[in-house]
């Protein structure tokens, strides 16, 4: 009778070990159909771009005829600039923030929270202001795009270069583009 | 009467010189199609370049582990960018719409509904692509490629005739809330673009006039 029992004991195990097997078969499908791979290494990729850009040197150009309200129309970029340098003695927020391009509204907006635009305006406005000497430095084309040097001298003086593209004809401000790589390394090629 | 001549010589070297840099001068400035309004120095052309490096890590399927076996929706799981991309040649291969946007991460679907919106890329004619070029077709995963938290996989889907066709395609996951999606962020990454896995090529050039 024990012998019995111990048997049907022993059946009932090798039931759930047989079960568990099951299961643990079953659950190591995926991982049997899972991909093998040969490990091909680290690679590198080097990307090469050269750039071509043209470079004029404004002739002793200090800007004293300031607009007092916008003009709608394209007159070249550096005329954009100063109506962007405009704006800011008219203390003219819309005005100003006219000039920048559609992706870096875009993007002012979606930090609005920490109120990007009206930091920058600031920002412009402790720079530029009616005794602020602007004399125009350079002027670079490169591919779509024309990036103005300006100087503006106060108690120190600063170099700005500012890049323009044409949005539905009129030239405006690319602040990402100023953001990338290609914009640090055609500024050091412009003030060495 | 000599003086004279000599003036007159000087006149025309002088007259010849400033021709020649006039004419340097407008030859440059005629190839720039934007010049300043103010007075500025003649144009000069520079060149200068631009490397950058991009790291990944390689991987290929062992033979017999590249083919793509379709799922069932109810099969299909996003836990691992295997999964994910079975899923998303499923949804695709049933001509499932519902199933393919569900394959998309939020912010790239976002961008890809705008844009295939602006273009007029509807629902029906994305299952009229799908008709045509994907069902009962092969799918092959080529490579997988680790690049920088994304993976890229790589696949072919076959010709009508069951071989393979010409083009490879890369498709690139990143991992939104423990499931791998489709991401385009991407889209503009040169190195999907030149897709240095296809040929081994370790570098590539470009000459921006």
């Amino acid at each position: 009778m024990n012998n019995t029992v111990h048997s049907f004991k022993i059946k009932g195990h090798s039931f759930l070990i047989i079960a568990v097997l099951v299961v643990l078969v079953c659950a190591s499908i995926p991982q049997s159909v899972a991909r093998k791979y040969k490990d091909e290494g680290d690679k590198s990729f080097n990307f090469i771009q050269q750039f071509s850009f043209h470079h004029q040197k404004y002739q002793q150009i200090i800007l004293t005829d300031f607009l007092t309200e916008p003009v709608d129309s394209n007159s070249g970029p550096d005329r954009s600039l100063v109506r962007f340098l405009s704006a800011i003695l008219a203390d003219d927020f819309e005005w100003w923030l006219s000039h920048w391009n559609e992706e870096t509204q875009q993007d002012w907006t979606n930090k609005m929270s920490i109120n990007k635009a009206q930091r920058t305006f600031n920002y412009w406005k402790a720079r530029f202001n009616k005794k602020t000497v602007a004399q125009l430095r350079d002027f670079v084309v490169l591919g779509p795009r024309v990036l103005i040097g300006v100087e503006l001298k106060n108690s120190t003086s600063e170099y700005y270069l500012i890049a323009f593209a044409l949005e539905n004809s009129r030239w405006r401000i690319d602040q990402p583009f100023m953001e990338s790589l290609l914009y640090k390394k055609v500024k050091q090629q412009v003030v060495k | 009467m000599r003086q004279e001549k000599a003036l007159y010589k000087k006149i025309i070297l002088l007259f010849c010189s400033l021709c020649t840099v006039y004419a340097s001068t407008a030859l440059t400035a005629e190839a720039l199609w934007v010049t300043p309004t103010f007075t500025a120095s003649v144009p000069e052309k520079k060149t200068f370049i631009v490397e950058t490096e991009f790291n990944y890590h390689l991987y290929t399927p062992d033979k017999g582990h590249n083919k793509v076996n379709l799922v069932l929706r109810k099969y299909a799981s996003q836990e691992s960018v295997e999964q994910s991309f079975i899923s998303r040649m499923s949804a695709i291969s049933s001509v499932n719409y519902k199933w393919w946007l569900d394959t998309w991460h939020s912010d790239s679907k976002k961008l890809a509904l705008q844009y295939y919106q602006d273009k007029g890329l509807d629902q029906e004619y994305w299952e009229g692509v799908w008709k045509q070029k994907f069902v009962g077709r092969k799918i092959k995963l080529k490579h997988k490629v680790d690049y920088n938290g994304y993976i890229i996989l790589v696949y072919n889907v076959s010709k009508p005739n069951g071989t393979e066709s010409y083009l490879d395609f890369p498709i690139v996951f990143k991992k939104e809330n423990d499931k791998w999606l489709v991401s385009l962020d991407l889209r503009k990454n040169p190195l999907l673009r030149y897709s240095p896995w296809v040929e081994g090529i370790s570098s590539e050039k470009v000459i921006y006039e």
